[in-house]
Parts: structure tokens; C-alpha cells; sequence
């Protein structure tokens, strides 16, 4: 995962509001040679650690779902989900891939609320959205993530997405190589 | 749970979940109770009333 860094930003700006940030550790999205898909809890617990190492979080608590990815799956079992639960329990906010200035949005509107109640605003109304939001990924980003899982991870994402309408041209060139 | 840890990316839309349809916005979060890597176990339910939570899923790779 390569959003360590924007999501340590916003831990650090609004974990004395009453927020509490969780990395849970899923599935290897690509596995490779030297991360393989898991095979046991106990291998799974490992990896987990390893991401801590590889990514230096130090700061975030990193969760580890069971080997069944049980809660990956009940959250929708996509690779980069991001969810913001208030501490109603109600989910609030959910997205695929991390936008960090809809989060920070999002994290500011939930202290705004507190406040609001905190004055005893009379009327809140809660408001709804729904939209894709396209976010530019930086190809050397991309490349670190897939390379240090091994090759066999940028072959399988080559041959499960055919040629990509977002490839960059040195990718596109590999693959017909 | 076969097909879950997949073994090359690409198998994985065969087990592909709606992601709308779980989790929605407006409706109560899953509880689930999980270990961090210091060995402690932390439950959702324990921030109730408390705190906001943010999760992130993610992996190596």
C-alpha cells in the first residue's frame, strides 16, 4: 500500500479530535515471488509486520484480519478501502483509494458536527453524496509497490487487465515486448 | 472460504463482492474484534460513544 504517508498527515491532525486511525491488513492485492498470497494466520500475522517495517508505521495501529479475510470481506473486499465510522457505529464515509483531501473534508465535517452539538445547534441536517473521483497514481509509486512483490505480480496484472488505458508508454512497451 | 487468498492478482473478480451493497453509508458498522501486532485484541464496539474511527485496508502489495 502505498498511502501511508497522506494518511499518517491526517492521523496526526486529528487524532486529538477524538479519532482513532486503524491500518487493517488484508489479502496481498498482487502477489509476488517474494510476497506471496497467504497460506496460514501465522504467515499472514508476519506479513503484517513486515508492513509495518517496509512502509514505517509507526505511528497508525495496524489491524490483522483473520486468514478468512472476514472482515476484508463484510467491508467489501476491495483492495484500498478507506472508511470513516463515527462513534455512533453508523458508517459515515467509505471510499475506494485514498483521497486525502475528501477524507480531511470528511474527518473536518464529523468535528463540525461535534460542535454543533456541543452548542446544541437546534436543526443539523445530514446531507448524502455519492461520486468517482479520479486520483493520479505516480508510476515509480506503482512500480515500488509491484516490484518488491516479484515479477510474477507485474505479469499477473499485466494478463488480468490486458493493455491498460492508464499504463504509462514504458509499461505498454513491456507488455508487447 | 476457497479463492479468497488468491494466489495471482487478476482470480481475484471471482471472488469480487459488491462493494456498494456491503458496509453502505447511513447503515451501522460491522463490529469485529482483531489483533494489532502488539497482540491486543480491539473491537469496534469499544469506540462506541467515544471515538470516530478510520479504517484503512490495505496490503504489501
Amino acid at each position: 500500500m502505498g498511502e501511508v504517508p497522506p494518511l499518517t498527515k491526517l492521523y496526526r491532525k486529528y487524532q486529538g479530535e477524538n479519532f482513532q486511525f486503524f491500518i487493517v491488513y488484508a489479502r496481498e492485492a498482487h502477489p509476488g515471488e517474494r510476497f506471496p498470497h497467504h497460506n496460514s494466520a501465522e504467515q499472514k500475522f508476519a506479513h503484517a509486520q513486515k508492513l509495518r517495517e517496509l512502509e514505517q508505521i509507526h505511528e497508525i495501529s495496524i489491524l490483522v484480519d483473520d486468514f478468512s479475510g472476514a472482515t476484508h470481506r463484510a467491508y467489501g473486499s476491495l483492495p484500498n478501502m478507506i472508511y470513516l465510522i463515527d462513534r455512533d457505529g453508523v458508517v459515515v464515509y467509505k471510499s475506494d483509494w485514498t483521497d486525502a483531501q475528501e477524507i480531511d473534508g470528511v474527518c473536518a465535517s464529523l468535528v463540525r458536527l461535534d460542535e454543533m452539538k456541543a452548542h446544541q445547534v437546534p436543526i443539523i441536517r445530514q446531507g448524502i453524496s455519492q461520486r468517482l473521483h479520479w486520483i493520479p497514481m505516480d508510476p515509480v509509486e506503482r512500480e515500488r509497490i509491484y516490484r518488491r512483490s516479484g515479477e510474477k505480480a507485474i505479469q499477473d496484472y499485466f494478463h488480468a487487465r490486458g493493455s491498460l488505458p492508464y499504463a504509462t508508454d514504458a509499461e505498454k512497451e513491456r507488455q508487447r515486448g | 472460504m476457497s479463492g479468497y487468498n488468491y494466489e495471482s492478482f487478476g482470480s481475484c473478480e471471482i471472488d469480487a463482492p459488491d462493494f456498494w451493497s456491503v458496509a453502505t453509508v447511513g447503515s451501522r458498522a460491522l463490529d469485529f474484534t482483531l489483533p494489532d501486532l502488539d497482540g491486543n485484541q480491539i473491537s469496534l464496539t469499544s469506540f462506541a460513544g467515544k471515538k470516530h474511527v478510520l479504517l484503512e485496508f490495505g496490503s504489501i502489495t
